[in-house]
C-alpha cells in the first residue's frame, strides 16, 4: 500500500487524516512543520504527500518549491480562493482539497492519485480471496468466479474503502450509477450473493443503520 | 429657476416703469392740453370781442348790411393766420346746439331757451382729428396737402346791438399736438431702452447672484450621487458665503459620519469572516471525527482518543463563543466605577497567575507603589489576566519574565505588563486589538488563543476611558501600557 505523507499543523487534523488513510491499508507519517518536510522525505519514500498551505515553518508553497524529491502533492487546506488553487495547481500539486473534507472524497482523490502514479495495488488479497482490481477477476480458492459486473463494482467500492462503512445509497450510486432508480434492498441481495460466492459471511458487516463495512486487519 | 426669477422680477420692474412713465406722460399731456386750451381761449375772446366790437358800431351806425362783410373780412383775416372762424346769425328756431367729443362723437344737445346765456361764454372745447371734409368746407385754409392735423374748436355767443351771433373758432392746433406726441414718444423710447438696459442689468446680476448658489446645486447634486467629499468653494462675506460655509460644514459632518457607518460595516464584515473561518477548523474535525467513528471500526482506546479530539475542539469553539459574549456585554456595560487599591489588586492577580508561570518555569513579578485606581474590579482583573496571559504566551519557558507594573502620579495611574518574549513586528501592532487578529497567521500554539483576548481588553480600556499603548521590538520584549486618567484626582 501507499506510504504517505501529512504536512497539518493541526494536530486534530492530521491525526483525522492519518486515521482515515491508515484505515483503507496506507502508512502515513505525519508532519507538523513546512520546513521539516525534506528531513522526513529524505529518510522515506513517499507515495503521496497531503499539505496543508498555512504552515510553520515554510508554508505549502514554499514547500512544494523545495522538496528535493519527486513526491506527488495533493493540497489540503482551508484557503478556497480560486487564486490559490491555480497558484497550487501551477506549482506542480495533482489535487487541491478544500476543508472541511469528506472522508469518502478524500479517499477518492488519494486513490486517483495513486492510480495516475500507478501506485496503487491491483491486486486485493485476503484469505483464498484474490481480486485483481485491473482485470476485474475475482479468484476464490484458485478457481475463478463469475461476477456481475454490478457484484464487481460493489466489491471494488468495498475494497477500495475497506474498513470504512458505506451506505447503500452510496453502495448504489457506484455500482449501478446515479441515475439507477432502483431500491436500495438491491445492494441488499448483491452484497448477500458475494458473502455466499465467497464465504465473506464475517468479512463484509452490516453496520446498524448505515449500510456495510469490508473489514480487513489492519 | 433662475429663468423664473427673471422673468418675476423683470416684470415686477417693467410694471413699476410703466406706472412710472405713465404718470410722467400723463401729468405732461394734461398741462400741455391746459396750456393749449388756455391759449386758444385768450384767442378766441380776443378775436370775438374784436368782431363783437365792430357788429357793434355797425348797429349804432345803422349799417347793418355791412355785417356780412365785415364777418367775412374777418374770417379771410383770421384764415390767413390758420383759424377758422364761423360766425352764424342766431336763429330762433335752431333751439339746440350740439356739442361733440374728440372723435365726433355727439356728447349732448344744450337748448338755447333752457338758458340763453349758455352761449354767451365759450363751454365747449372740441378736439379732434380734422376729417378732411371738415377742414375744406373751412375754405381758406387747404388741409388736404398737409394730411394729418388737429384743430381746436371753440363754439361761443356774441350778442352786438340785439343781435345774437353764434361763434365757432377753429384754431389749428397740429403743432402743439404735435410737440406733445412728440414728449409722449420721447417718453416711450425712454421706457423701451431703460426696459432693454434694465433686462440686461437685471440677468447680468441675477447671473453673478445665482452663480454660487448653482455651485451649492451642483455640489449637492454630487453628494446626492454618493460622492461625500465634495465641497463648494465660495470665497465672500455675504450671506451665500455663510450658507456656503454650513453646507460644507453639514457635508464634512455627513462624510464622517458615513465614513464611520462604512468603517464600522467593515470591521462587522471582517469579524463575521473572521469568525466563519474560526469556526470551521474546529468544525472540520468535529466532523471528521464523527464521521470517522460512525464508520469505521474502532477499538475503546481510538474511540476515547476520538472523542477526546471532538470534545477538544468543542471545548475551543465554546472558548470562542464565551469571548464573544464577553464582548458583546462589554459593548453594552454599565460602568460602576468604584476605587480600587493598586496594591491589593496586584496581590490577588499574583496569586491567581502565578501558578501558571511556576509551571512553564517562569518568573511573575509584580511591582506596585500603592495608590488608588478607578475602575470596575472584575474587569480590570480580566484586562490584566488577558495582558499577564499574553505576556506569558509570548514568552520562552524557562527563561520567560513577566512584570505587572503600576504606577499613580496625582493625575494619572499607569498599569503595564512588560515581557521579555518574542516581541511583535511594528506592522502587526495597530492591528492587535481586532477580534481573531492573531501575529503568526498559522496560529501554530493554537491551543493557546482564539484572538480575542487584546479586543475583549480594548473594550475594557475603552470603558474605562483609558488609553492603549503596545511598544515592543522583536527579540526584546513587549510593553503594554494602559493610562487611566479618569476620576483619578478625585481621590
Amino acid at each position: 500500500m501507499a506510504k504517505i505523507l501529512i504536512v497539518e499543523d493541526e494536530k486534530a487534523i492530521n491525526t483525522l487524516i492519518r486515521k482515515n488513510l491508515e484505515l483503507v491499508g496506507h502508512k502515513c507519517i505525519s508532519v507538523f512543520d513546512g520546513s521539516a518536510v525534506n528531513e522526513v522525505a529524505e529518510m522515506h519514500d513517499f507515495d503521496l504527500m497531503l499539505l496543508d498551505i498555512m504552515l510553520p515553518g515554510a508554508d505549502g508553497f514554499q514547500v512544494i518549491g523545495q522538496l528535493i524529491k519527486e513526491i506527488p502533492v495533493i493540497f489540503l487546506t482551508a484557503r478556497d480562493a480560486v487564486g490559490d488553487k491555480i497558484r497550487g495547481l501551477n506549482l506542480g500539486a495533482y489535487d487541491y482539497m478544500v476543508k472541511p473534507f469528506d472522508m469518502l472524497e478524500l479517499q477518492a482523490r488519494v486513490e486517483a492519485v495513486l492510480r495516475r502514479t500507478q501506485k496503487t495495488a491491483n491486486q486485493f488479497k485476503l484469505g483464498e480471496v484474490v481480486v485483481e482490481m485491473e482485470g476485474r477477476l475475482v479468484w476464490f480458492k484458485g478457481n475463478m468466479v463469475d461476477f456481475t459486473p454490478q457484484e464487481f463494482n460493489l466489491i471494488e467500492a468495498l475494497i477500495r474503502n475497506r474498513n470504512i462503512a458505506l451506505s447503500r445509497e452510496k453502495l448504489l450510486d457506484i455500482a449501478w450509477g446515479f441515475d439507477y432508480l432502483g431500491d436500495t434492498r438491491t445492494v441488499d441481495v448483491h452484497i448477500h450473493t458475494i458473502r455466499k460466492k465467497l464465504e465473506w459471511e464475517d468479512v463484509i458487516k452490516t453496520v446498524y443503520k448505515l449500510g456495510y463495512r469490508l473489514e480487513v486487519p489492519r | 429657476m433662475k429663468l423664473k426669477t427673471f422673468f418675476k422680477s423683470y416684470l415686477l420692474f417693467l410694471s413699476v416703469l410703466l406706472a412710472a412713465i405713465s404718470t410722467i406722460s400723463i401729468y405732461f399731456t394734461n398741462r400741455h392740453m391746459s396750456l393749449i386750451h388756455e391759449q386758444s381761449l385768450a384767442e378766441y375772446e380776443r378775436i370775438v370781442t374784436n368782431l363783437e366790437r365792430e357788429i357793434d358800431a355797425l348797429y349804432e351806425r345803422d349799417q347793418q348790411n355791412l355785417i356780412q362783410g365785415l364777418i367775412e373780412s374777418h374770417q379771410i383775416f383770421q384764415g390767413e393766420r390758420g383759424v377758422s372762424l364761423w360766425v352764424d346769425l342766431w336763429q330762433a328756431d335752431w333751439g339746440t346746439l350740439r356739442a361733440y367729443d374728440e372723435a365726433g362723437n355727439f356728447i349732448r344737445e344744450i337748448s338755447f331757451d333752457d338758458d340763453p346765456d349758455a352761449f354767451l361764454d365759450p363751454s365747449e372745447f372740441l378736439l379732434r382729428e380734422a376729417p378732411d371734409i371738415w377742414a375744406s368746407s373751412f375754405g381758406p385754409i387747404d388741409y388736404l396737402d398737409i394730411g394729418r392735423r388737429y384743430e381746436l374748436g371753440i363754439h361761443g355767443r356774441i350778442q352786438p346791438g340785439t343781435e345774437i351771433f353764434e361763434t365757432n373758432v377753429i384754431f389749428d392746433v397740429t403743432d402743439s399736438i404735435l410737440e406733445l406726441r412728440q414728449i409722449q414718444r420721447t417718453l416711450l423710447i425712454f421706457f423701451i431702452t431703460f426696459s432693454l438696459i434694465a433686462a440686461g442689468v437685471l440677468y447680468t446680476l441675477l447671473n453673478r447672484i445665482f452663480q454660487p448658489l448653482e455651485l451649492v446645486a451642483q455640489s449637492t447634486q454630487k453628494i446626492a450621487q454618493g460622492d461625500y467629499g465634495e465641497r463648494v468653494r465660495i470665497k465672500g462675506t455675504d450671506e451665500l458665503a455663510l450658507v456656503t460655509t454650513n453646507f460644507n460644514q453639514m457635508a464634512e459632518v455627513i462624510e464622517q459620519h458615513i465614513t464611520h457607518l462604512k468603517d464600522e460595516s467593515h470591521r462587522k464584515q471582517q469579524f463575521i469572516d473572521n469568525l466563519a473561518h474560526e469556526l470551521r477548523t474546529p468544525l472540520t474535525s468535529i466532523y471528521g471525527y464523527a464521521e470517522y467513528m460512525q464508520r469505521a471500526n474502532l477499538d475503546e482506546e481510538e474511540k476515547f482518543e476520538s472523542t477526546t479530539f471532538i470534545m477538544e475542539e468543542a471545548g475551543h469553539m465554546r472558548n470562542i463563543t464565551n469571548a464573544m459574549l464577553e464582548l458583546t456585554k462589554l459593548r453594552n456595560y454599565e460602568t460602576k466605577l468604584e476605587k480600587i487599591d493598586i496594591d491589593e489588586l496586584f496581590g490577588q492577580m499574583k496569586s491567581s497567575l502565578e501558578m501558571a508561570f511556576q509551571q512553564q518555569d517562569m518568573v511573575f513579578i509584580t511591582e506596585s507603589a500603592g495608590g488608588v485606581v478607578t475602575g470596575q474590579i472584575d474587569l480590570l482583573r480580566s484586562l490584566i489576566t488577558n495582558l499577564c496571559v499574553n505576556g506569558l504566551k509570548a514568552c520562552a519557558p524557562g527563561v520567560g519574565r513577566v512584570v505587572l507594573k503600576g504606577v499613580a502620579t496625582t493625575h494619572k495611574v499607569e498599569i503595564s505588563v512588560v515581557d521579555n518574549g518574542s516581541g511583535i513586528e511594528k506592522s502587526h501592532i495597530a492591528k492587535l486589538t481586532e477580534p481573531f487578529y492573531q501575529v503568526d497567521e498559522v496560529r501554530n500554539k493554537r491551543a493557546d488563543g482564539i484572538g480575542l483576548g487584546l479586543a475583549i481588553v480594548k473594550q475594557i480600556v475603552d470603558i474605562h476611558e483609558a488609553e492603549l499603548t503596545i511598544a515592543s521590538e522583536v527579540g526584546v520584549g513587549t510593553e503594554v501600557k494602559v493610562m487611566f486618567s479618569r476620576g483619578v484626582d478625585l481621590g
